[in-house]
This record gives structure tokens, sequence and C-alpha cells, in this order.
């Protein structure tokens, strides 16, 4: 399902091979604000894409990995707030690399976690110690995501 | 030598085993050395290395099936043989003028049985036996050979009986204990077991059920009112899904993560191996702490 042509969403498609990596970031995406999902589940990312784009009518950026986050480079810095999955996949670095290369890049804006690990799993409890990130756990209520988004405008 | 995973039932067998394998062996010994005994039998010694032989070679048979029950009768018969053997031949020893410490074999098979004996009741009697046999035979014997015990016999064997009983109960304590906490660890192991794989479900369960979520969301945002129903009815059942995933999240108290542990295993959910991209490992992460990739549908 083609969601971008159709909501006019420009969400980072999830590469095939790692030569690509940095050939599928959406310029025009990036030129203002937009909400940052990074999630390696194609499914869940581009619904959430899609969400906050139709439902809260923010541009969102939907990025499959942490390659393709580091691929967007100084562009991230036009996040309002970044969605964060813990698990990136198996062997792949985690959302808590993906957290630390967004502060390391100097993005201070909102940054939240999202798991579908129990409390107690050893991503969860690095996450949980990182203090100013939030945490919340699959499956979160849709409206949830709306107070995530806007919570940074307040 | 015997594969049962049932701990009492090796205990048994083992033991009998041994008790078999001693007859046979301590019966032959002692009967080179009473070969110098003028009119000594052959045939207690013969019955009961043949016993001993047999019960060892049917032991060995039943390996793979040994029970308590199993184990307590082979080695009931085994020294009810035993003490008919020394019935005999202690007479023999007792008449043969040369120097003779009474009942040497009685008592050494009253500890042999603290040793080995499978179960209380069975130990107990085969003790009492050994007793019973040695004051019984001291009683037949003629008054003049009894007035040659050294001191203190033929009464001794009650004490060795009595040491007997103690470390029989005290060994038979001891291997109960020890089968109680391994019991118990086995029932912790398990319960972690069922703990770690319900945690896997929660966490293997809780991205598709956001993703219905939110696209349920996304197709009430178009206003549909002929999907309306159909929408309500998704709601409802990522709902009760939810509650599921949090049902299975309680179970994370009664599980402690360690390294190499993963998230579900594909093949617990496709029910083939090698679906998706699915693989398990584990990295470092830049923090310096370990870190589970999980298995993640593809």
């Amino acid at each position: 399902m083609d969601c971008s042509s159709q909501y006019g969403v420009e969400a980072v498609q999830a590469p095939t091979t790692t030569d690509h990596l940095y050939d599928d970031v959406p310029e025009p995406a990036l030129a203002t604000e937009f909400v940052l999902f990074v999630e390696d589940d194609d499914d869940l990312r581009e619904s959430c894409v899609e969400l906050v784009t139709i439902v809260l009518e923010r541009r969102c950026v939907g990025v499959g990995s942490y390659k393709e986050l580091v691929a967007l480079g100084n562009e991230v810095l036009a996040c309002t707030a970044a969605i964060l999955d813990i698990n990136l996949g198996p062997s792949q670095p985690s959302g808590i690399d993906a957290y630390k290369w967004l502060r390391h890049t100097g993005y201070r804006g909102r940054i939240v976690f999202l798991t579908g690990h129990a409390s107690t799993h050893p991503l969860v409890v690095d996450a949980r110690r990182i203090g100013d990130a939030e945490i919340f756990s699959k499956p979160i209520d849709p409206e949830n995501i709306r107070s995530l988004v806007e919570g940074v405008h307040q | 030598m015997t594969t049962s995973l049932d701990l009492a039932a090796r205990h048994a067998w083992r033991g009998a085993l041994a008790a078999a394998i001693l007859n046979a062996t301590g019966m032959s010994a002692d009967f080179l050395l009473a070969r110098t005994i003028p009119s000594m039998p052959v045939y207690p010694y013969a019955t009961s290395v043949g016993v001993g032989i047999a019960l060892t070679l049917f032991l060995l048979i039943r390996r793979q099936r040994p029970t308590v029950r199993l184990g307590s009768a082979v080695f009931m018969v085994n020294n009810i043989v035993i003490l008919a053997a020394l019935w005999v031949t202690s007479g023999y020893w007792a008449t043969t003028g040369m120097a003779w410490t009474p009942f040497q074999a009685n008592k050494l098979g009253a500890l042999a049985v603290a040793m080995l004996a499978p179960e209380l009741s069975v130990g107990l009697a085969s003790i009492a036996g050994f007793a019973a046999v040695a004051l019984g035979k001291s009683y037949f014997l003629d008054p003049d050979i009894q007035r040659g015990f050294p001191v203190g016999e033929p009464w001794l064997i009650l004490i060795y009986a009595l040491f007997a009983g103690v470390l029989l109960v005290y060994r038979l304590r001891g291997l109960a204990i020890e089968r109680d906490m391994l019991r118990v660890q086995a029932e912790a192991a398990a319960s972690e077991r069922l703990a770690r794989t319900f945690l896997r479900l929660s966490d293997y369960a809780n991205t598709p059920i956001q993703t219905i979520a939110f696209a349920t969301k996304l197709l009430r945002a178009k206003n549909r009112d002929d999907l309306t129903p159909i929408l309500d009815r998704l709601e409802r059942a990522v709902e009760r899904l939810k509650e599921l995933s949090d049902a299975l999240t309680h179970y994370q108290k009664a599980h402690h993560w360690r390294p190499g542990e993963e998230s579900l295993d594909t093949t617990m959910v496709t029910g083939h191996s090698g679906a998706g991209s699915a693989t398990e490992s584990t990295t470092s992460t830049s923090t310096g702490a370990w870190r589970i990739s999980s298995v993640k549908p593809s």
C-alpha cells in the first residue's frame, strides 16, 4: 500500500539493502517541522505516520532503523518530537542508541520511547535510566500519540 | 547406569544393585577363607553367590524401568538369602576351635544395609534380621562355644544394629531432603520458563496490536458510517488483546533477565524455522551495557 502518495505522507521506507540507505531520505519533508517516528516494523511505522499526518495533521517522518536515522543528519533538528521504538531489530542498534545520536546531534526536543517489552526487560531498564525520555508501552491508545505530539507545542 | 528420572527409583535401584554385587563378591571371599574348614558346606555360599549374580543381572535388565518397589524387593530377597547362608556357615565357623570373632558378617551386613537400603521399612527389617540371626544362632550354639565368645558377644550386634538404624534414618532423610530440594528447584525453573514464555508472547503481540489500534483509528477518521460497527468490534478486540497482553506481563516479576535471553523465538509463533528475517543475537551497545536484540516478525 503506497500510503505516502495517497495521503501526502513523506515516510521513509525501509531499504532492501544498505546501499540505498541514504537515497530514501525525503528532503522535502525535512524542510519544516515534523514528528519523527523510529520503528523497525513496517506496518506499525506506516500506520503511525498516517495517523499523525491525517488525524493530527502534522508532518511525520518514519524511519526504520538507526542507519536511516543517522542518514537524516542535521535535518533532525527540525523535529518537534521523536518517538523511538526501543528494540530496532536483531543485531541492530537500539532505540537507546538512536536517543544518544539525537542528543549528540544537538536535538533538544522531546523524546519518547515506545516499547512492546515488559518493564523489566534490560533495554527498557536502560531506557528508564536515561531520565529525560518518557517510556510508553505498546499498545498505547491512539489518543496518546496526540498528547505526545502536541505536548511539545505547549 | 539407570537413566530413570525418578530419583527415588534410581536410589533404590542403585542400592539394590550394590547389595547384590556385595553379596556375590563378599560370599565368594568368605568361601575362600572358609575352604580350610573341614566339612564346611559349599551350598550356602553357592546359593548366596548365585542369587547375588542373578539379582545383579535382573537389575541390569530392568535398569530402564526401575521402581522403588523393585529395588526394595530385590534388596529384601538378597538379604534373606545372605541371612540363610550366614545361619548355616556361622555354625561351622563357631565350631572350628580356632579363634573366631563372632558374627562379623552380620555386623558388616547391618552397616551395609544402613548405606544401601532403598526404604526405611526394608532397611529396618534387614538390620533386625542380621541382629536376630546372630542372636538366634548364638542361642543354638553349644554352651561351651558361647563361653568362648569375647566379652560382650553376642550382644554387641545390638549396638551395631542401633548404629545401623540411626545411620539408615539419617541417610534416607538426607535423600528425601535432597529430592525435595531438587523438586522445588525444578518447579522454580519451570515457573521461570513459563514466565519467560509469557513475556515473550506479550512482547511479540504488542506491536501488531498497536498496528491494529492505529489502523482502526485511521479508518474511523475517514468517517465512513458503514464501517462504524466493524471498527467498534475491532476496538473491542484490541481492548481484549491488551488485557491478554497485560495479563501475560504480570509474570515479569517471576522472571529474571539474563544476558543472551531473547524475545520470542520466531519458531514459537510461525511453527517453522527461518521465517522472515528474524534472528537472535546479543550485542554490546554503545552504552557499555549488554543488549538483547529481540526476535521480531519481519
